[in-house]
């Protein structure tokens, strides 16, 4: 038989939190207003909600969670068990497992969630807000925390909460004017009820907050006035000189060009050699990842774009799942753009568990990919973030492995780069090609950058951010189309450090010549946007980079933007010079020139050749090997995109060209092996274009 | 061994190969002292002498019959002073031996052996006679010893380490000794079968021609750009294995003066033998890491490489007529020795003292295959090392007409294919036209030519059959030539003066 518990007026009276007469006052007052004699001290204002539910914590606890769902029947007794014995493991609250495992429906779990507290619940879809209690500079806090200011009665202001603990209390009380008191909700209404309230207000953050607080980095302005000039004043002297000195200046255009073009290869050379380096390929090694505690893991938001991809999230729904991470740690946004509404209605339809949270991002302009990531960084509970695409299928480690990365790295590394490769390897040429390309790029490139202290272009996803970090860089920029690439060199220039990570990324390898242009016109377009924005000021560039960021990022971002659009005329010179053995370009090409000129023609070429064989090869794609020989061909459709991509940044310099997925016939899997490089696909999803 | 002691190893290392590179330069200069002059040596400095000499220097007109690379490593030496007299072929051969002996201390210096333990293997491996000659004859020897030995290191590393370094280098090594050495397509090929030795187990059974494509592209990269500029220069893909001159060609031309070539030339199986046995003879050391690493599986397929790859290429060179004495080859195991060594264990004092015993016999039969097998470069090296005092060759007074020509300098028409000697007795090829200027070639398409001074070689002699000036002007040499006088008779051959 269970011992009365003192009254609540005698409690606090005892802690000294309210005097005697204070009580009796009170109790009058309780009689007059037929109130709870907390509201009613409440109200008075002489004392806070945490100090009156941290001294009555028995008073408000009725019983445990895990027995009252038991009790109620949502919950057996079998799986409380294994939620008790998982929260050991992980060191979270059962509520927030069972959630994650979807056991319980999240409207029925606050509910008892409610009873647990002896605080009503509020459903508030059905019983919204009253809006003028919103302020939206405490958007942040309400968000971090899950709370928000609901309705007021009796002189108390009504606080919303999915979770009563001191934390939530202090914080609410700090952000919200006069006396306090709590009613229960779902985490998701205060989410779903922030966004819609709050519409406006992330829209307007997600677009221009870089730009408001930082201009300088902003893609906003294509070419600032001082480029426009510099610009003008180059070409000029160019036309000038062309006029008076024809082959002279052809001469120096030459030289530069080849001179540029023989550093590029060089530097490709050393990435190639120090990105090779056996140490990155273990950089975390499997007993670091057995290591690691469970309950010492950080919660993580794994943040999911999507856009018309319906098909997709299933198979991306079941990939997350497939991570080897407490789901209760997981905090994973599913970003839809309000439009897209048959991947709503499949995310509804799909009713997925607790961790996945989805955010609708209201139509605005820019509608790109950063866009949305940002607008739904504001709702990001995890100090640790990540981004995958819709068609992603990471290693199921990756997560532990990044937090083992994070803890052996320097305290400044801000965002560590999974690396991206493809499961649809095998399916034509192009994948094949891309799929070099991207171990290339992933194995040997950015492992070098980082260990070179060049800044690291991020990859489109699976990039892991400390979230603090990110916020303190107003996060993506939503008008760069590759705002990865833009963000680690603004990283780089912030003293951040971008590292690299042995775990891969499976994605789905564009498989269609148009699509693939498509996508690689606006990461070509993107990497200018970026190269323009960062030599805005290019002292204070060098300055922020030294020598060796600097000349990286020339030869290496400028580099790869360069490289694709000379080649054709290049090509085209050689060839008719071939055809027709011309003595024409003979004055454009002295001695010296033309060594270099076929050192980048034939050292060059070969060298790309070597080097996409090498990719295969490191990745243990054998059969890939023999189409490293096809790589030119490659180059042309590079080439091809580079120059929608320049025709792009002048007339339409914003536009997100979006890449259509679903198009493979192959299964998303992160088991890419022998079979898979001989066509053996599995089951597939159909096969979809938007 | 912690950092510093890693660090004192190093000065230590400077120290020794600093005290080499004066031992094998004072050698050097001892052969040259002593009349040793090497053809090689010789016609590859004119090289460099008529190109650097020009007014238009044009990489095109070292001519692509000779692989490039140790001409370029002679480039800085034409500007140094006192150099210009045939000596740098030999410096640079000496600092290529050097640079060897270099990597070999740097990869021991983890290896827990006193500073005069590592001086006497060095020792050791550079007494040997095979080593000595590549180091000291100013050819192309000491450069493929340096590549051999990085060949070896990278084929080690990628059985003990699948580590994808050893694959990068091993492919950009087998391309550089195209550029290296003429008879790099030999060592190429001999190393194929040995892939299947060195690569891992794993990828000969997954994908074992993916080991090839990784290893014989740039190889392969390098040939083809090679034949594509002999295309782009010569108007001949084929043009560095058709011509005649062509070091490519090895000892194919004049196989008749090599006993090696008449004996054995086209027989690949038959050379094996004596290919094997002239190995073992030289290099008896190479018994004791087959021995030693018996034991130890991965490190026996190195040494069995080590062993067997040489004396493949030896028989496939000698099978296409270049390989014009085996030494040529078993040179480099020299240089894989050096490799050996540094992935042995040394610490034990039992093991330290069995290598140096076998490096004694090495010695002892390095000495004895080379000066009982020496061919005519070889003896005169011998002949000049034992400080018998040589008259410096000049049979067909080459030397003697470059002597004259320094000291005549008119601007003067001479064919450097043929007069290479000339060229470099003259020490530079200022105010002379070369077969490969405007200015000769103009004046080979007159009757009679509008220069100041033709140097001509006599018809009949083997100089002459090659000389252009000569075949062109077939009477010139005999006859003169309206509006020519005659002011230098040698042996060999004269100069004609315009009046």
């Amino acid at each position: 038989m269970s011992q009365a518990l003192p009254r609540i007026g005698d409690v606090l009276v005892d802690h000294g939190l309210i005097t005697e007469s204070q009580l009796q006052e009170a109790l009058k007052l309780q009689r007059e207003r037929g109130q709870r004699i907390g509201e009613v001290i409440l109200a008075q204002g002489w004392i806070t909600a945490s100090e009156f539910y941290s001294a009555l914590t028995d008073h408000f606890r009725k019983g445990r969670i895990g027995d009252l769902l038991v009790e109620r029947g949502l919950l057996s007794e079998e799986r409380l068990m294994e939620a008790l014995q998982l929260q050991r493991e992980w060191g979270t609250r059962v509520g927030d497992i069972i959630l994650a495992k979807g056991w319980v429906r999240p409207f029925l779990f606050y509910q008892v969630m409610a009873t647990h507290f002896d605080k009503p619940f509020v459903n508030l879809i059905d019983e919204p807000p009253d809006e003028g209690l919103l302020d939206e500079n405490h958007y942040d806090a309400y968000l971090e925390q899950l709370f928000l200011p609901w309705r007021k009665e009796h002189g108390l202001t009504k606080v919303a909460v999915a979770d009563l603990d001191g934390e939530i209390m202090v914080a609410a009380e700090q952000v919200i004017d006069g006396p306090i008191d709590f009613v229960v909700t779902s985490k998701f209404d205060i989410v779903w009820t922030l966004q819609k309230y709050g519409d406006a207000f992330f829209s307007e953050k997600s677009v221009h907050e870089l730009r408001k607080r930082q201009p300088e980095y902003s893609a906003s302005t294509v070419f600032t006035v001082p480029q426009l000039i510099f610009a003008f004043v180059v070409m000029s002297i160019t036309l000038l000189a062309m006029a008076f000195e024809p082959v002279n200046t052809l001469i120096v255009i030459n030289a530069f060009i080849s001179v540029f073009l023989l550093f590029n290869f060089g530097l490709r050379a050393l990435l190639t050699w120090v990105g090779g380096d056996k140490r990155f390929d273990n950089y975390v090694t499997d007993e670091e990842v057995a290591n690691l505690k469970a309950a010492d893991l950080p919660t993580y938001t794994v943040l999911v774009p999507m856009y018309k991809e319906a098909e997709t999230l299933p198979h991306l729904a079941q990939a997350l799942r497939n991570l080897d991470y407490p789901m209760s740690k997981l905090d994973i946004k599913i970003i839809l753009e309000e439009d897209d509404e048959e991947t709503i209605e499949t995310a509804k339809s799909l009713a997925l568990e607790g961790m996945f949270e989805i955010i609708r991002v209201p139509p605005s302009l820019p509608k790109t990919k950063p866009k949305a990531c940002n607008y739904a960084l504001n709702f990001a509970r995890g100090e640790l973030a990540t981004i995958y695409d819709g068609e992603d299928a990471p290693e199921a480690d990756q997560l532990k492995k990044v937090v083992a990365a994070f803890r052996k790295s320097s305290p400044n590394t801000a965002v560590i780069q999974a690396r991206l490769n493809y499961f649809n390897v095998s399916e034509n040429w192009l994948t094949r090609m891309f799929t070099m390309e991207y171990s290339l790029w992933f194995d040997f490139y950015l492992p070098a950058l980082d260990a070179l202290k060049i800044p690291i272009p991020l990859g489109g996803t699976s990039n892991h951010f400390k979230t603090k970090v990110l916020r303190e860089l107003q996060g993506w920029d939503p008008y760069n189309v590759t705002e990865d690439c833009d963000l680690g060199v603004r990283l780089t220039q912030r003293n951040y450090r971008v590292g690299v990570v042995n775990s891969t990324t499976y994605e789905e390898a564009n498989n269609e010549v148009h699509n693939w242009i498509r996508q690689r016109s606006r990461w070509l377009k993107g990497y200018m946007q970026t190269y323009l924005v960062h030599m805005r000021r290019p002292l204070h560039f060098y300055k922020t980079l030294g020598h060796v960021g600097f000349w990286g990022f020339q030869f290496f971002i400028g580099g790869t933007i360069l490289s694709v659009l000379l080649m054709p005329f290049l090509i085209a010179i050689f060839i008719v010079w071939l055809i027709t053995q011309t003595t024409v370009f003979n004055a454009i090409y002295p001695a010296s020139l033309l060594y270099i000129n076929l050192i980048n023609l034939l050292v060059g070429n070969a060298f790309l050749i070597q080097l996409f064989m090498l990719s295969g090869f490191k990745r243990h794609y054998y059969k890939l090997m023999p189409w490293a020989l096809t790589v030119p061909g490659y180059w042309f459709l590079m080439s091809w995109a580079a120059f929608k991509g320049l025709w792009q940044l002048i007339f339409n310099p914003f536009y997100w060209e979006k890449t259509n997925h679903g198009l493979t016939t192959y299964q998303v899997t992160s088991e890419v092996d022998e079979h898979s490089l001989s066509g053996e696909q599995g089951s597939a999803p159909e096969a979809k274009g938007s | 061994m912690d950092a510093r002691q890693i660090q004192l190893r190093g000065r230590e290392n400077v120290l020794i190969v600093i005290m080499a590179v004066m031992a094998l330069g004072a050698l050097a200069a001892w052969l040259l002292a002593h009349g040793f002059m090497f053809d090689d040596a010789m016609v590859r400095w004119s090289k460099v002498l008529g190109v650097l000499g020009s007014e238009h220097i044009r990489l095109e007109n070292l001519s692509l019959l000779y692989p490039h690379l140790p001409l370029y490593a002679m480039v800085p030496f034409y500007y140094l002073p006192g150099m210009k007299f045939a000596g740098a072929p030999y410096l640079v051969s000496v600092l290529f031996a050097a640079i060897l002996i270099w990597l070999f201390l740097h990869h021991m210096r983890a290896q827990p052996i006193s500073i005069f333990k590592r001086m006497l293997l060095m020792v050791l491996l550079v007494a040997h006679p095979a080593f000595l000659w590549g180091a000291t004859n100013g050819s192309q020897l000491a450069m493929s010893m340096v590549m051999f030995y990085l060949l070896y290191h990278a084929c080690q590393s990628m059985i003990a380490e699948h580590d994808i370094h050893a694959y990068i280098s091993l492919a950009l090594i087998l391309a550089m000794f195209f550029f290296i050495d003429g008879s790099a397509v030999f060592i190429f090929v001999a190393l194929l079968p040995m892939l299947a030795v060195v690569a891992p187990r794993r990828l000969m059974m997954v994908s074992p021609l993916s080991i090839y494509f990784i290893l014989s592209v740039p190889f392969l990269m390098a040939v083809f750009s090679w034949a594509w500029l002999n295309w782009l220069f010569a108007s001949d893909f084929f043009h560095f294995i058709h011509d005649p001159h062509s070091s490519y060609l090895g000892g194919y031309m004049t196989l008749f003066n090599y006993p090696w070539l008449v004996h054995y030339g086209g027989h690949f199986f038959a050379t094996l033998l004596p290919a094997l046995g002239y190995a073992l003879a030289a290099y008896p050391a190479v018994f004791y890491f087959l021995f030693a690493t018996w034991q130890d599986q991965s490190r026996f397929r190195a040494s069995f490489v080590l062993f067997v790859h040489p004396v493949l290429a030896i028989a496939l060179a000698t099978d296409q007529f270049y390989l014009r004495h085996p030494i040529e080859i078993l040179v480099l195991i020299s240089a894989s020795i050096f490799a050996e060594l540094t992935f042995i264990d040394l610490s034990h004092t039992r093991s330290y003292w069995r290598v140096v015993a076998m490096l004694v016999i090495s010695l002892a039969g390095g000495w004895w295959v080379f000066t009982s097998t020496a061919n005519p470069a070889m003896q005169q090296w011998l002949q000049a090392f034992r400080a018998d005092r040589v008259l410096i060759a000049d049979q067909d007074g080459a030397l003697r007409l470059g002597r004259w020509l320094a000291t005549h300098r008119l601007p003067t028409m001479i064919d450097e294919n043929s007069a290479y000697k000339v060229l470099v007795a003259r020490g530079d090829a200022k105010g002379l036209y070369l077969s490969y200027t405007d200015r000769f070639k103009l004046a080979l398409g007159r009757a009679i030519p509008d220069i100041d001074q033709i140097v001509v070689a006599d018809p009949t002699s083997p100089a002459g059959k090659l000389d252009h000036i000569s075949i062109h002007y077939p009477n010139l040499y005999a006859h003169g030539m309206p509006g020519f006088r005659l002011v230098y008779s040698g042996v060999t051959w004269r100069v004609y003066r315009r009046l």
